[in-house]
């Protein structure tokens, strides 16, 4: 069976590209534009694993986030997805529990390789 | 230069590069399996971004040279049509699907720096189009007042609540309604920057929920006392 991504990400550009890459490996993707959206995604197609945009309308990732743990089984793994690339928010991601940081721009190799080492870990959390 | 500010400008750079490079990834692996009609969408998403991280970078110039001070204005007398028939004319990428109405009277005089006025007109005129919803309409009126030639960009955009009317021109400042736009937050520091240099004043009209009129004063010929 294949497993779902859902990537909670504004910018319908890089939202197809993910896409692409990730339809191109095998995965089932949904999409949401914003937290709202986001967890109404969640509820109609259950994730294996949610890339997550931190700058978003409305509610910022971090709070999306915190919205999503609500909703979601806690082994859900969760890789961030930003131009932010500040020390400060590398280690809340960390704290926060999520498996994988990944800076933007990024190549599909390093998309690819975040979603599957999430999918294939357990419930530790690393960043890089 | 501070380490915020960098960290705000490489973030900025970052959102456009990322679907220049993503789509041009997509391009050189998959390009035998793409029809004409598809590699020209991509290419043009391309040429999109990466126009968008050149405006950035041009706005940024901007924004440094105001604020050290390095820009010098030369003001003369210009027929305000003609320099908004010119800037707008430039703007067509960042106006997208937004109908712009100009009601600027045909002969209507300024004492102005043509480059600072269409500084002022494309930073205006681009927080219009980004603020508002696609189609809506983007006026540019001018009218001969006391304080000088009045010229407004107004949009039917969300507005500006009252308590962010004066900082939504400060350096960075995004309305919490805004927080995740793209851009540096520059645009309008840079829009008064030029009209103040231009010895005119430049404020915002605007009901929440029923768009907003950027409005700025220029001498008329004659009266610059600059």
């Amino acid at each position: 069976m294949k497993a779902t991504v859902l990537i909670i990400e504004d910018e319908p550009d890089l939202r197809e590209i993910a896409r692409f890459h990730l339809e191109g490996a095998g995965y089932d993707v949904v999409e949401a534009a914003d937290g709202g959206e986001a967890l109404d995604r969640v509820q109609s197609s259950p994730p294996d694993v949610i890339l997550l945009d931190l700058r978003l309308p409305g509610a910022d990732g971090w709070t999306v986030l915190g919205d999503l743990r609500r909703h979601l089984d806690a082994d859900v793994p969760v890789i961030v997805l930003s131009a932010h690339s500040s020390g400060h928010n590398v280690e809340r991601a960390a704290r926060e529990g999520c498996r994988d940081y990944v800076r933007k721009p990024f190549t599909a190799r390093r998309l690819l390789d975040a979603v599957r080492n999430a999918l294939a870990s357990g419930g530790d959390s690393t960043t890089s | 230069m501070d380490d915020d500010f960098l960290n705000l400008v490489a973030h900025e750079l970052r959102t456009p590069l990322a679907s220049v490079l993503g789509f041009a990834e997509i391009l050189a692996t998959s390009w035998e399996r793409r029809d004409d009609e598809e590699r020209r969408r991509l290419v043009e998403r391309i040429w999109a971004n990466a126009q968008e991280a050149n405006d950035l970078v041009a706005r940024l110039v901007d924004y440094t040279r105001l604020k050290a001070r390095r820009v010098t204005v030369r003001a003369q007398p210009v027929v305000l049509a003609e320099v908004v028939e010119h800037c707008t004319r430039s703007l067509t990428g960042v106006l997208g699907e937004h109908p712009l109405h100009v009601e600027v009277p045909a002969g209507l005089r300024v004492d102005a720096d043509p480059d600072a006025l269409d500084h002022v007109l494309t930073n205006l005129l681009d927080n219009a189009a980004k603020f508002s919803d696609g189609a809506s309409p983007i006026h540019v009126r001018a009218e001969a007042g006391p304080e000088g030639i009045v010229v407004a960009v107004v949009d039917e955009g969300p507005g500006v609540e009252p308590a962010e009317r004066e900082r939504i021109f400060d350096d960075f400042y995004r309305a919490p309604a805004a927080a995740a736009a793209r851009g540096a937050g520059v645009g309008l520091a840079v829009a008064r920057g030029y009209v103040e240099l231009l010895g005119g004043r430049i404020w915002v009209e605007s009901e929440p929920g029923a768009g907003s009129t950027f409005a700025f004063t220029l001498p008329a010929p004659g009266e610059n006392a600059t």
